[in-house]
């Protein structure tokens, strides 16, 4: 080899060394995205995981089109749903960052598959909406959005309005959080019969939104019926007459009243 | 200087010229206009699929110009016995290599800035605003051509046209798998194992470290830091990529 090839020789190994550190620096960079890359470590299915690895820098694209065809199937209805199921899954490890697909992956698992199961089937659907959900948050702690669903899971779902309380306030911190995700946690309080935390609530949210109408005209009413004991036994009474009404159409066992509610008081409060 | 500058000049003449390179180009800008109906498919997430399929668009295109740039630079002139026209004239080896490298690359960033173009357009009519971080996102993707036809010109110097081909294609592969080889070598059981992907990763080019898509996508903050590194990285692997190049031309016997 010739002398001033050599050299180069030289020069070369020392760059690669640089050339090196520099990709270690890259790893330890703050925007380098690797989280995407460690569900791969914990898919249980060998080939997926490689056919992901494969798919390299386009598994957001597989994961669109695998999108596009759940869509399909949506569509078919009946035997379509349940074969949604595994593209939802696909999507997610494609994907994990692609908030929609766990949103619609989690609520067609605890509503549509719920649905559409057996009876004795029907709680495991519900809750593998929930480990969905959890899933989502794993890989998107950020998100809004997936919070709320979790939260809405226990509210309207499962009509368990305690429950949903923490992941509401999970929700509104994280953000981007729209108005209604307070509005959302002011309902959840009521429903409880927590008037002071939900008019806490609603106070919060007019200090933070100013120009929502729906958080100042839900706070007045509040106030006013804080000052008013029988309005606020209305109101309470009212809470738990509707949300009696909605639990015996979904066949769920009755909550206790939170004071004394005469039934003409609730009659004439369902009627309104 | 003078020499590489003209080497560079005809060959960007020459490859603006050619049949191929020009529908290859109409092709990516028919495709990546041609996202906006997969688009309209998605309900919610039209622009998330605009993005992804165009960038996607832009480094598939990118990696066959790139590629055809790196087979038709040296071996063609070797073959037709014009190399030894020029190398008889005084014009050193490196700087024929270079030349041609400098052309190519101008002809990469051409046709990837076109593309990115008509990428970041498309969204403008669909959003009426400019997306910066998915212009910075297309510069790094040419930054990773640019790193990847170093790569093919150094195997154009010692193979076929053929074998440059597939090397182009097997190198693209094995780049975008690097980053899960560095994962798996952290968890990997076995000493031997862990050396090897170790090894791999100093050895061949990681070019997930330059796709910014998800960030993009997910409409995240793109730090500075990581751009930096990301050159850094780009134009230290190019350096010793071009310099084994010019170390193996010197010593081939054309």
């Amino acid at each position: 080899m010739r002398r001033t090839n050599k050299a180069v020789l030289l020069v070369v190994l020392v760059l690669w060394a640089f050339s090196y550190l520099s990709l270690l620096a890259v790893y330890e960079s703050p925007g380098f995205r690797t989280e995407y890359v460690k569900p791969i470590l914990s898919v249980g299915d060998a080939g997926t995981a490689a056919v992901i690895a494969m798919l390299g820098g386009f598994r957001n694209v597989a994961a669109g089109l695998l999108w596009l065809r759940s869509d399909y199937y949506w569509h078919m209805g009946g035997r379509g749903w349940w074969k949604m199921y595994p593209i939802f899954q696909t999507v997610t490890e494609l994907d994990p960052h692609f908030i929609l697909a766990w949103r619609t992956f989690g609520w067609h698992c605890a509503w549509n598959l719920n649905s559409e199961a057996p009876p004795d089937e029907k709680p495991r659907w519900i809750r593998e909406g929930l480990q969905v959900y959890k899933r989502g948050i794993d890989a998107n702690p950020d998100s809004w959005e997936l919070y709320m669903e979790v939260a809405w899971l226990y509210l309207d779902r499962l009509r368990e309005a305690e429950k949903s309380i923490p992941w509401w306030e999970l929700a509104v911190k994280k953000p981007g959080a729209p108005e209604y995700t307070w509005h959302m946690l002011a309902h959840a309080k009521e429903r409880s019969y927590d008037w002071r935390g939900a008019l806490a609530t609603w106070q919060q949210a007019v200090r933070k939104f100013p120009d929502d109408s729906v958080a100042c005209r839900w706070r007045n009413r509040w106030l006013r019926a804080s000052k008013d004991p029988n309005l606020l036994r209305n109101e309470l009474c009212g809470v738990w007459a509707r949300d009696g009404l909605m639990r015996r159409n979904r066949a769920l066992p009755p909550k206790p009243p939170p004071m004394n509610c005469p039934p003409e008081v609730t009659e004439q409060l369902l009627a309104k | 200087m003078r020499a590489i500058f003209a080497i560079s000049k005809n060959s960007v003449g020459e490859a603006l010229h050619r049949m191929m390179f020009q529908v290859l180009l109409l092709f990516a800008l028919l495709f990546i206009v041609g996202g906006t109906f997969f688009a309209y498919m998605a309900p919610q997430e039209e622009d998330k699929m605009l993005k992804d399929l165009g960038l996607s668009i832009i480094s598939v295109f990118g990696m066959i110009i790139a590629i055809f740039m790196g087979v038709t630079a040296i071996q063609p002139e070797v073959e037709r016995r014009t190399i030894y026209a020029l190398l008889a004239k005084p014009v050193r080896r490196y700087e024929f290599l270079l030349g041609k490298y400098v052309g190519s690359v101008v002809v990469l960033g051409l046709s990837v800035g076109v593309m990115g173009l008509v990428l970041v357009g498309t969204l403008y009519v669909r959003q009426t605003v400019l997306n910066f971080p998915l212009m910075i996102a297309v510069g790094t993707l040419f930054l990773q051509l640019a790193v990847m036809l170093a790569i093919i010109f150094m195997v154009s110097t010692i193979a076929s046209q053929f074998m440059t081909v597939f090397a182009g294609i097997v190198i693209w592969v094995i780049g975008y798998v690097q980053s899960y080889l560095h994962q798996l070598s952290e968890h990997a059981q076995s000493g031997f194992t862990r050396y090897s992907l170790q090894l791999m990763n100093v050895l061949l080019p990681n070019f997930q470290v330059f796709d910014l898509r998800s960030q993009v996508v997910d409409n995240l903050a793109i730090e500075p830091q990581l751009i930096f590194a990301m050159i850094r990285y780009g134009v230290l692997y190019g350096l010793v990529v071009l310099a084994i190049a010019m170390i193996l031309f010197n010593e081939k016997q054309v």
